[in-house]
């Protein structure tokens, strides 16, 4: 999913009714959100993500590692924006699942920030764990920079595959917000 | 962590902590004494008045309207209580809810008042159990209370549980060699004798 440029487009999530009617097995709509600069950010991505995935019922495990990866993407971006002292209006992000002819799905989400380009950190031992997290949790990370390097820093996160969501094998029919008593495999 | 924006509005009665008196003792059904201050809980999020700014998102017709975005769900709850068993004591600090970079100052704070006041020979415990998000923030600030711990011969045992959420970023980032993990409060203390 190329980033589509123009930061001030906001397409809304399905809503609710139309999650009932029956379109979110396909998820086809994308999640675009302007993220406020603001250490409150992170919890907004990731409730959102958490939403818009979990109408895609998006395996739960899979699901929390993409919110992690997001979580940190975003935590990245903002604190750009701050070390900018420029305090740049948004961070975009940008969430697009693609669906193979298989019916195999993943989801690549784009968060990029209007901060200068930086090289990652070699002195700063919290934002060094934050990369191999995002590493950890997806398949690729890629941290890029556009051509202008006034037009900031992106990351893009894209996961690993999960099975189509009509997949008999995914017993549960929508992937569980909660976050308590999932115990690791 | 560098990012640091406008005061957050804290709830309630934060650190410093009021002393202990008998009125905050308990003992529960296994004669496990406790003592509990109950006004310890520090809720952050609601700087918006309960709603998140989310340009053109936040609109009242938006389904993040109402007061009903993410910022309730925003909240770290942290309480501080002394437990004393026979084979051991200890100050916990039970955390519930999400540590991240806007949260994570009040996960650094209660464990600097715990190291201040935790009495000689008591271990210090950091019960994670009911933490629904961990992220590299909150990673760091474990790693820092260990190293602290480290360098002042005091303990610090971190319960977690069977969590994903919290389990699965400490595994993730390699850490679960470097912090004392343990499955319970009880079992984090008793490893003292």
């Amino acid at each position: 999913m190329p980033p589509t440029g123009n930061d001030n487009t906001l397409r809304p999530e399905m809503s609710s009714s139309e999650r009932r009617s029956g379109h979110r097995a396909t998820s086809t709509q994308p999640l675009c959100l302007q993220l406020p600069v603001d250490p409150i950010a992170p919890s907004v991505a990731r409730h959102r993500v958490r939403r818009w995935l979990a109408a895609s019922c998006w395996p739960s495990g899979q699901l929390e590692d993409i919110i992690l990866a997001v979580s940190e993407a975003v935590s990245n971006a903002i604190e750009h924006a701050y070390l900018d002292g420029q305090f740049p209006e948004v961070v975009a992000l940008n969430g697009e699942i693609e669906v193979a002819p298989g019916g195999q799905r993943r989801v690549t989400v784009i968060v990029r920030d209007h901060g200068r380009w930086r090289p990652p950190p070699i002195d700063d031992e919290n934002r060094r764990r934050g990369i191999p997290l995002m590493r950890a949790c997806v398949d690729t990370v890629t941290i890029g920079r556009p051509d202008d390097d006034r037009a900031g820093t992106s990351v893009v996160l894209r996961s690993r595959a999960v099975p189509s969501a009509d997949d008999p094998a995914l017993d549960h029919p929508r992937a569980v917000p909660s976050d308590r008593g999932d115990t690791t495999g | 962590m560098a990012i640091c924006g406008p005061p957050v509005r804290v709830l309630g009665r934060h650190w410093p902590l009021p002393a202990l008196d008998a009125s905050s003792r308990a003992e529960d059904h296994a004669g496990v004494t406790r003592w509990i201050r109950p006004s310890t809980e520090v809720a952050v999020g609601d700087r918006y008045g309960g709603r998140v700014h989310e340009p053109g998102v936040g609109d009242p017709d938006s389904d993040l309207g109402a007061g009903r975005g993410p910022a309730a769900e925003q909240l770290v709850r942290i309480t501080t209580g002394r437990v004393v068993h026979a084979e051991g004591e200890a100050l916990v600090v039970t955390v519930a809810g999400e540590i991240d970079v806007l949260t994570v100052a009040r996960l650094r704070e209660a464990v600097a008042a715990g190291f201040d006041e935790l009495p000689d020979g008591a271990a210090l415990v950091i019960d994670l159990t009911d933490v629904t998000f961990l992220g590299s923030a909150g990673l760091q600030a474990l790693v820092d209370a260990t190293r602290a711990a480290r360098r002042w011969r005091e303990p610090v045992r971190i319960v977690v549980d069977h969590t994903r959420p919290v389990v699965r970023p400490i595994e993730l980032a390699g850490l679960d060699d470097v912090l004392a993990l343990f499955h319970t409060v009880d079992q984090a203390i008793r490893s003292s004798s």
